[in-house]
């Protein structure tokens, strides 16, 4: 069944680390940080405990209607609060069913800590997802124009 | 050169729907000269992710996205009221025609790190969008009801 490439866990999938910060950040300085470091979103608190978490959507939603006197309030106070959160062993399939649902395009990953807590070790990306099918099924995706059907000869 | 005896498998299948139909959403557009500033509004207001910017003839000239506004406007020395979206919109974006499958969306997408394309007609004017959200919603549904069975 080639449908099993969804059943493989997260743990095969992405190897992007979280970038972390405080929730007492300033917005600006978390901007600087995104667009330095070309993150496409941050996470908020800590790998045991992660509050929230921040991405383009959010700042886009608050910053330009609000001028600058948003830059100096805190990530707290923008973030998408308690994100949708997978555990390693969580499928492929399950990460594509969490992302529609909820819109979402980042989630975070959690894995057990040596004391067996969970803790967030990854960020996989709907980006991840879309080069996990390009790389399985390149028939069918990276030969798109070719307008194969059973039967055909290609000699 | 193709295999001949290749046939798509049940997964391969999902990707030769076409695009068209799981495009949920009519394009926005904004007009060459709008400010930035009315372009992010229309972003915040519609929920999404990308507009289209087309000159006076209804030509597609540009895409401007929420990246755009991390990557260009956001803490830079410009005042988005008296700009405009052209300085800071990516011009002559990829397209798609709007009789494509998802597997030629998914093959932009991929090779140019896209997350929207625009849909183009046969005179190559827009006409419909598609974003990576939108194929992820038609991947997980197609998945759901492959695995139902």
């Amino acid at each position: 069944m080639d449908h099993e490439i969804f059943h493989r866990p997260l743990k095969q999938l992405s190897e992007r680390k979280p970038a972390f910060v405080d929730g007492d950040l300033p917005v600006r300085e978390a901007i600087v940080m995104m667009k330095g470091r070309d993150e496409p979103c941050l996470l908020v608190g800590t790998a045991g405990e992660t509050s929230g978490i921040l991405t383009e959507r959010d700042l886009l939603k608050r910053v330009a209607t609000r001028g600058d006197e948003v830059l100096k309030q805190t990530v707290s106070e923008l973030m998408t609060p308690n994100p949708t959160v997978l555990s390693m062993d969580h499928s492929i399939g399950d990460a594509l069913e969490a992302m529609a649902a909820g819109g979402y395009r980042h989630l975070p990953i959690t894995e057990e800590d040596d004391d067996g807590n969970p803790v967030v070790s990854r960020v996989v990306s709907v980006t991840d997802i879309v080069d996990l099918l390009v790389i399985h099924f390149p028939d069918a995706i990276l030969n798109p124009w070719f307008d194969i059907k059973p039967g055909d000869n290609y000699g | 050169m193709v295999d001949p005896s290749w046939e798509p498998s049940e997964i391969e299948r999902f990707f030769t729907e076409a695009v068209a139909k799981l495009s949920r959403r009519h394009p926005r557009f904004v007009d060459s000269g709008t400010s930035i500033g009315e372009a992010i509004r229309v972003l915040q207001g519609e929920e999404i992710g990308s507009v289209l910017v087309r000159d006076a003839a209804g030509r597609l000239i540009g895409i401007f996205t929420e990246r755009d506004v991390l990557r260009r406007v956001l803490l830079e020395d410009i005042d988005p009221e008296k700009t405009q979206v052209d300085d800071v919109m990516t011009t002559d974006p990829e397209t798609l025609e709007d009789s494509a499958t998802v597997a030629m969306a998914l093959n932009k997408m991929h090779l140019g790190h896209y997350r929207h394309l625009p849909l183009v007609d046969d005179a190559g004017l827009p006409v419909g969008f598609i974003s990576i959200k939108d194929l992820v919603a038609y991947l997980a549904r197609r998945l759901s009801a492959l695995e139902a069975k």
